[in-house]
């Protein structure tokens, strides 16, 4: 599979850019070449994979538990590009049009 | 003039911090817009924020507001006063797309496949204003079968099909002889050819051939599957593709496509496609579109409320008894929905508990519900 040219448009209002699979290094998924960069599209807001203690800091400071959060399948366009597992925390941060942009926490699931 | 609203913003995010106060960003842009190119020193900023801190958080909703009965009504009010017709889209040319309250009960019930799926394609901009591009990229996308640019015939005495291709509608299509012959050696056919036709041998029964002539007609060259039409339509920014029919996945995979504004109206394929935020802000911008276009405004907040309940387990559920109702774990809830004996009836089998925690099942048993006032509990504390 050939990961396909993309857009050269330039990156998303507000975020630093997101990493491109070949950016990340060994973490991440292993080898899955997807054929479209889905991070591009302009439906897609900011998706980053959060580490452990990360991840505790989130459920701490909301004082929730994992399951209550909404979630995510592993399956998942986005959640592929991040190499996520079940289990693992992804934070989104969408553009808004009420709030300008905010964060939203969705937890890796099973398809 | 940029540079110093950025930077003004920079340190307004900053002192934020240091305060622990969050704003949201939309206010921020607003009071940096206010603020702009007058000197203020940290001191008077730092009480500005406060200020703006405390009138915020006046202004949000409270918690324990009894949001979805709110969003329910400000959705289904509006709702009435849609016509239950679909009428022919005057913008787009030719095309027909499903408007009004049709096309919001799709969008509600999660439907895999909307009535009037389409795609708008738009490309890369070097080349947004090359029509021959564009008519060429068209033509990779819609569907040209056999018969579109060719005669099938039924040869009886020989017991064959036989394939006549017309010669300028080939050339027109960019479609060659090899590349019938390929598709149909692809497909597993036996065929002999010359230089103008093409021949498939039927096996020794009329019904076979005619089936076999059939088969033929309708096989596809060129296109994507599940497009039928593809026009081009020329916009102040270049030319852009709408069709009638929509594949995501294989439509972005094309070459100078773009593929960060190419959209389709089919919402489970920006799931499939995209991922399930991608899906939400779709979901968002569909409803919205749809109840803009019948000149209701209703505020995006309770757009925004339906899409995140919908895509909430991580994939597109109806809001009906298939996805986000019928998941409710209350009995007393599901029976008061829809198909009531048969929930009671399981549940009784199976020995359910009500754990009465939901509005919907404290109602039916006449206890005070867990939304507005109810969410506090008040303990009198007697005075020694």
């Amino acid at each position: 599979m050939l990961l396909s040219g993309c857009a050269d448009n330039p990156g998303k209002p507000g975020g630093q850019g997101f990493k491109s699979p070949q950016a990340r290094g060994s973490e991440g998924f292993q080898g899955e070449r997807m054929k479209i960069d889905v991070t591009k599209h302009k439906l897609v807001p900011e998706h980053v994979l959060l580490s452990d203690t990360e991840s505790k800091d989130v459920l701490k400071k909301y004082n929730v538990s994992r399951d209550s959060l909404p979630q995510i399948p592993v399956t998942d366009p986005c959640a592929r590009m991040l190499g996520a597992k079940p289990g693992q925390i992804i934070k989104i941060i969408r553009r808004s049009q009420t709030a300008g942009s905010f964060t939203a926490y969705r937890m890796v699931v099973e398809a | 003039m940029a540079k110093t609203t950025e930077k003004l913003k920079e340190t307004v995010q900053k002192e934020l911090e240091k305060m622990k106060i969050h704003i949201p960003e939309s206010v921020v842009d607003k009071l940096v817009a206010r603020i702009g190119r007058k000197k203020v020193s940290i001191k008077d900023l730092r009480n500005v924020l406060k200020e703006v801190a405390e009138k915020f958080a006046q202004h949000m909703i409270e918690p324990g507001e009894a949001v979805g009965i709110v969003t329910a009504q400000s959705i289904g009010e509006p709702g009435t006063q849609m016509t239950m017709r679909t009428f022919h889209y005057a913008g787009v040319a030719e095309m027909n797309v499903t408007l009004g309250l049709p096309r919001l009960i799709e969008i509600v019930d999660a439907r895999k496949t909307p009535s009037t799926p389409m795609m708008e394609i738009h490309l890369l901009p070097k080349f947004r204003d090359d029509r021959k591009k564009v008519g060429k990229i068209a033509s990779e996308i819609e569907i040209t079968k056999i018969i579109d640019i060719a005669e099938v015939e039924t040869d009886i005495t020989n017991m064959q099909v036989i394939i006549k291709p017309d010669l300028k509608k080939i050339r027109k299509k960019e479609i060659t002889m090899d590349n019938i012959k390929e598709k149909l050696l692809e497909k597993g056919y036996e065929i002999e050819s010359n230089k103008s036709t093409i021949s498939i041998k039927s096996e020794p029964s009329y019904r076979k051939l005619h089936a076999l002539a059939t088969e033929i007609k309708v096989m596809k060259i060129k296109g994507k599957d599940g497009v039928s039409r593809a026009l081009i339509k020329k916009e102040p920014e270049g030319y852009v593709i709408y069709t009638e029919g929509s594949n995501f996945a294989k439509v972005l995979e094309i070459d100078g496509v773009d593929q960060t504004t190419t959209t389709t109206n089919n919402i489970y394929e920006i799931f499939e496609v995209l991922g399930i935020e991608a899906a939400r802000n779709a979901i968002i911008d569909e409803a919205s579109k749809t109840l803009q276009e019948q000149g209701l405004n209703v505020d995006i907040r309770h757009i925004m409320l339906v899409a995140d309940l919908v895509t909430n387990k991580g994939t597109v559920e109806s809001i009906g008894r298939h996805g986000v109702s019928g998941k409710k774990s209350s009995v007393l809830a599901r029976a008061a929905f829809e198909i009531t004996v048969n929930h009671l009836l399981n549940a009784g089998v199976v020995g359910e508990d009500e754990p009465l925690v939901g509005v919907t099942e404290n109602i039916i048993v006449g206890q005070p519900i867990s939304l507005g006032t109810g969410v506090v509990q008040l303990v009198y504390k007697p005075k020694r």
